[in-house]
């Protein structure tokens, strides 16, 4: 039952489990996000949110089509980004993760999330096999669980943000939270 | 700014898991659409790269 719906939930502990592992390092190794580094996150939350349409409504081309253009957005960033540090003699920001810099991972993951989305957007039965919006309280354990994380890293995300920018532009290279001065 | 758009897609998220309002893909495009907006606003200067 509801077997599309379970998978667009995995997608999107994936993405949170993306986000969360971000805010780690940006709290225990102190790496502290560049605007660059942000909007990839604000990125990877978009693609959520059609992942998250299809969990609470059940699978829609258009939220299929809305998670493909936030892909988009957040690889044109991330890749920006790595415009940015790939010329020789131009330093990198922040600590590798298994050989690359957050901001290439993020490229990959961009183009990894948008082609998976064209893959499964072509699955025309999982638009017949639905019952349209369930609430939360209805919604399988795994959907439910899927649906709180991503409510959770979302509203750290929006608290940790503005203790590192404040309501104005974020430092191009941050080295302390403005709320702490 | 950022914590702004951050919260723009929190407002969206909580609308489309406590809600059942069909004008939230609306607004969820409009957080997009401000979000690519602020990316070409301060990412306008050539990049190395390109030149």
């Amino acid at each position: 039952m509801y077997i599309y719906r379970k998978l667009n939930a995995l997608g999107l502990i994936v993405i949170s489990g993306m986000l969360c592992f971000a805010l780690l390092d940006q709290f225990l190794a102190h790496e502290l996000p560049c605007p660059l580094c942000l909007l990839q996150r604000i990125g990877f939350v978009a693609v959520g949110i059609g992942v998250l349409l299809n969990v609470m409504r059940g699978p829609r081309p258009a939220h299929y089509s809305f998670s493909m253009l936030a892909a988009l957005v957040g690889g044109a960033v991330a890749l920006r980004q790595v415009s940015l540090h790939v010329i020789p003699g131009t330093p990198p920001y922040g600590a590798p993760f298994l050989g690359f810099h957050f901001y290439t991972w993020a490229f990959i993951w961009f183009a990894v999330a948008l082609t998976v989305l064209a893959v499964i957007t072509s699955f025309a039965r999982q638009y017949k096999d639905d019952d349209g919006f369930l609430p939360l309280r209805t919604q399988p354990w795994l959907c439910k669980i899927a649906v709180i994380m991503f409510l959770l890293i979302i509203s750290v995300n929006v608290l940790s943000t503005f203790a590192l920018c404040g309501p104005g532009v974020c430092p191009d290279n941050p080295v302390s939270y403005w709320i702490f001065g | 700014m950022m914590a702004f758009l951050f919260g723009l897609f929190l407002v969206v998220a909580c609308g489309l898991v406590f809600g059942n309002k069909k004008y939230i893909l609306v607004g969820a495009y409009a957080s997009l659409v401000g979000t690519a907006m602020w990316f070409v606003h301060h990412a306008s200067d050539p990049l190395s790269i390109l030149l």
